[in-house]
């Protein structure tokens, strides 16, 4: 009989109680990593190559301090598999390896990776991944295990935003962080119906408005791109978008779960000609990872009137490293201010919180100095 | 009537400067101390020998507004009680502007880090701070001083003497620093060894922080390196141009936060949050301590004054931070009544012109 298998999948910021329901609805034990601390990234910094990049090393750290406080039992292992000129896409082997390595065999990898072409090479290698990851079960319960996990991201991506949008605005310092965590477990432990889901989400959205705040100011508004990973896991990033949303600006993320999914899997060609359009005369070919993304978004923020981009990008990430630099021409050219933080386990959090601090007083003052300029023109003009 | 003051803190690695600003912004003290590892003690004395200054030659004073800045502004500032904690960009920047109104680059290079930030009618439109290397920065020089056996003050005057500066790789200070006990060892004076590292040490600036940026005149060079001759010689070389030093090169943080405080506290009518130089006479006691609420393990650092404590800071959650309601404002802004510009007054009239 086969050891009964418990489930650790990577930790990404907030969408980690969806895809512990998933694991759940099909009925597997589940175990969420810790998010990254000194302890894990102690484990993962010491374990991996030096040049590796940074998300590699945060994960493994995970994976490793679940794998050695459970010795007893059996683990399969999730991550996410790229395609492409990209280290992403070598990092389950080398998982596999290290984790091997280190005198661990309590455990297997699975990945989830897209449809890629040529299609009917794709497709059976697709459906063949997907067994291997969820195993044998009735369409229905893997049917309902897609669609509760896609609510409850969509739900907590929903609350995010929200609570990015009160911070700045709130009366009382702290009470929209207060009514969102209360959102945040009532969604997590939300009995897994979409109906349910739904009541849940609604309630807390109306509750989450009723924290007093100011309504119709208008805030200097800044875009964050940048690697995926970075970007979407607040324990790595520092809590870039709380602290920004703190110092009173707009802060908006590029990339969610969502339309993440979205543009990569489900509808690639859309977007990649999207991204082709957009990025003309800057980068027009995959650099694997999120670097044409980065650029790719930076210009839309730049057309949706935003006043600053701040580029998120793990040290040692090619791609973002690339797109950095075609980010200082795109920043010129558009004239709109781009910071680029890179992250890794040695960023302070003192020098980083005095760069963000500095473009957010830098972007307040461009946006007075154009509503001065805008003000002057006007009275000359009569 | 007591004369009004406001006084600027700016904490850095290294030094640590304290400043009083009249209402019309003049420097009436500035000093310059060694911050030698306890950033507290450093602001204490500071402030009982500025207060001795300035008590013998204004009589009676008044302090209005108090801002800190530098990288331990947090800590000063729940100390002595600020209005304005604010990072030192901003406050260099807004020093050099009022200073010099018409400054384009800004060259600051302090004990442990190096900034440029890039000014345009008379707003911040672009910085860069060095990130990975320290190369450049004021410690280095420190001790290539020390090792070659003279004093930092008069560094700037070798590196003036040479004739032929050698040259030196300045990518990294390890490296520097075997390519110099090369080059000495070769028979190079100290004088050409000096003058070749300012100007490796410029050239790894502009390397690492200018790279790519358009460099515009008017230069201004701040912080405690500008002191250094040789290496403002060395500058004006890699720009051809010259650069300015302003007056009170070394405090411009200081001076720059002052200023901003004293406006904040006239554009909002509040009174100051400053708790008096009684501080000087208190005991205070910092301490760290790991939380173990949850698995983030922060590190969350405590500052305790007469065995009350003041402020906690560095927990994610607020589990800490929000047990105390100080009037101070550490790390949160209150986002909407924030929201106004630090251009100087004099350049928002410009614009409006």
């Amino acid at each position: 009989m086969p050891r009964k298998v418990t489930y650790v999948f990577p930790r990404m910021g907030y969408s980690y109680a969806a895809f512990e329901s998933f694991f759940q609805i099909l009925g597997y034990d589940v175990i969420t990593p810790e998010p990254s601390n000194s302890q894990t990234l102690k484990r993962g910094v010491s374990n991996s190559p030096e040049g590796m990049c940074f998300p590699f090393k945060i994960l493994l750290g995970q994976f490793l301090k679940v794998l050695e406080e459970n010795p007893d039992k059996y683990f399969k292992i999730v991550s996410l598999e790229s395609y492409g000129p990209c280290r992403f896409g070598y990092y389950s082997p080398l998982y596999a390896k290290i984790l091997k390595d280190r005198g661990f065999d309590n455990f297997e990898i699975v990945n989830v990776e897209g449809i890629y072409p040529p299609w009917y090479r794709g497709i059976p290698r697709f459906f063949k991944k997907l067994i291997k990851l969820i195993g044998w079960h009735t369409p229905w319960t893997g049917v309902k295990a897609f669609l509760i996990a896609g609510w409850k991201v969509y739900a907590i991506e929903q609350l995010e935003r929200k609570l990015y949008y009160l911070i700045p605005r709130e009366k009382i310092v702290g009470s929209a962080e207060k009514a969102f965590n209360r959102a945040f477990e009532r969604i997590h432990h939300a009995p897994n119906k979409v109906k349910a889901i739904k009541e849940v989400l609604n309630e807390e959205l109306k509750r989450m408005d009723s924290v007093k705040h100011v309504e119709n100011v208008e805030l200097p508004k800044v875009g964050l791109v940048g690697e995926a990973y970075m970007l979407m896991d607040y324990s790595n990033n520092l809590e870039i978008e709380k602290k920004l949303a703190y110092m009173g600006v707009d802060v908006d993320r590029s990339l969610w779960v969502t339309n993440w999914t979205l543009d990569r899997i489900i509808k690639t060609k859309e977007h990649l000609n999207h991204m082709l359009e957009v990025n003309k005369g800057y980068l027009d070919f995959f650099i694997g990872g999120d670097g044409q993304e980065s650029i790719m978004n930076t210009i839309l923020y730049k057309q949706k009137g935003f006043d600053g981009v701040i580029q998120v990008l793990p040290f040692g990430c090619l791609p973002e490293t690339v797109a950095k630099q075609i980010l200082s021409n795109v920043s010129e050219d558009y004239d709109i201010p781009v910071l680029s933080l890179s992250f890794d386990e040695q960023t302070g959090e003192a020098g980083f919180i005095t760069r963000i601090e500095a473009f957010v007083d830098m972007i307040k003052d461009r946006k007075a100095a154009k509503v001065g300029k805008k003000k002057s023109t006007t009275v000359a003009s009569q | 009537m007591a004369k009004k003051m406001a006084l600027g803190i700016d904490i850095g690695s290294v030094t640590t400067k304290v400043v009083f600003v009249d209402e019309d912004d003049e420097v009436l003290e500035g000093l310059y101390l060694r911050t030698k590892g306890n950033p507290i003690i450093t602001i204490k004395q500071g402030m009982v020998e500025a207060y001795e200054t300035l008590r013998k030659k204004y009589g009676e004073f008044e302090v209005i507004a108090v801002g800190t800045t530098g990288s331990g502004r947090q800590l000063a500032g729940v100390v002595v009680g600020a209005d304005m904690i604010k990072n030192e960009i901003s406050a260099h920047a807004y020093a050099a502007i009022r200073e010099v109104p018409d400054v384009s680059t800004i060259f600051e290079i302090g004990g442990q880090d190096s900034k440029i930030i890039f000014i345009r009618n008379g707003a911040v439109v672009d910085f860069a701070m060095n990130t990975v290397c320290a190369a450049g920065t004021g410690s280095f020089l420190d001790h290539q001083a020390e090792r070659i056996g003279i004093s930092i003050e008069d560094f700037g005057d070798y590196a003036l003497r040479s004739e032929n500066p050698v040259r030196i790789a300045g990518r990294c200070t390890v490296f520097a620093e075997s390519d110099m006990i090369h080059k000495q060892q070769m028979g190079a004076t100290s004088e050409d060894i000096i003058a070749g590292l300012s100007e490796s040490l410029v050239r790894n600036y502009l390397n690492n922080l200018a790279r790519g940026k358009e460099l515009l005149p008017t230069f201004v060079f701040q912080g405690g390196v500008s002191e250094n001759i040789g290496i403002v010689r060395a500058f004006e070389r890699a720009v051809g141009h010259e650069v300015i030093v302003p007056k009170n090169n070394k405090i411009m943080g200081a001076w720059g936060v002052a200023m901003l405080a004293k406006r904040e506290i006239e554009l909002t009518g509040r009174s100051t949050n400053f708790k008096g130089f009684k501080i000087t006479e208190l005991r205070h006691d910092t301490r760290v301590f790991y939380c173990d609420g949850c698995a983030n393990n922060c590190e969350v650092y405590e500052v305790i004054e007469n065995g009350e404590t003041i402020a906690y800071w560095g927990d994610r959650c607020g589990r800490w931070s929000n047990r105390l309601t100080s009037k101070v404002n550490t790390h949160r802004n209150e986002g909407y009544s924030s929201v106004n510009s630090v251009i100087p007054a004099n350049h928002a009239k410009d614009d409006a012109r």
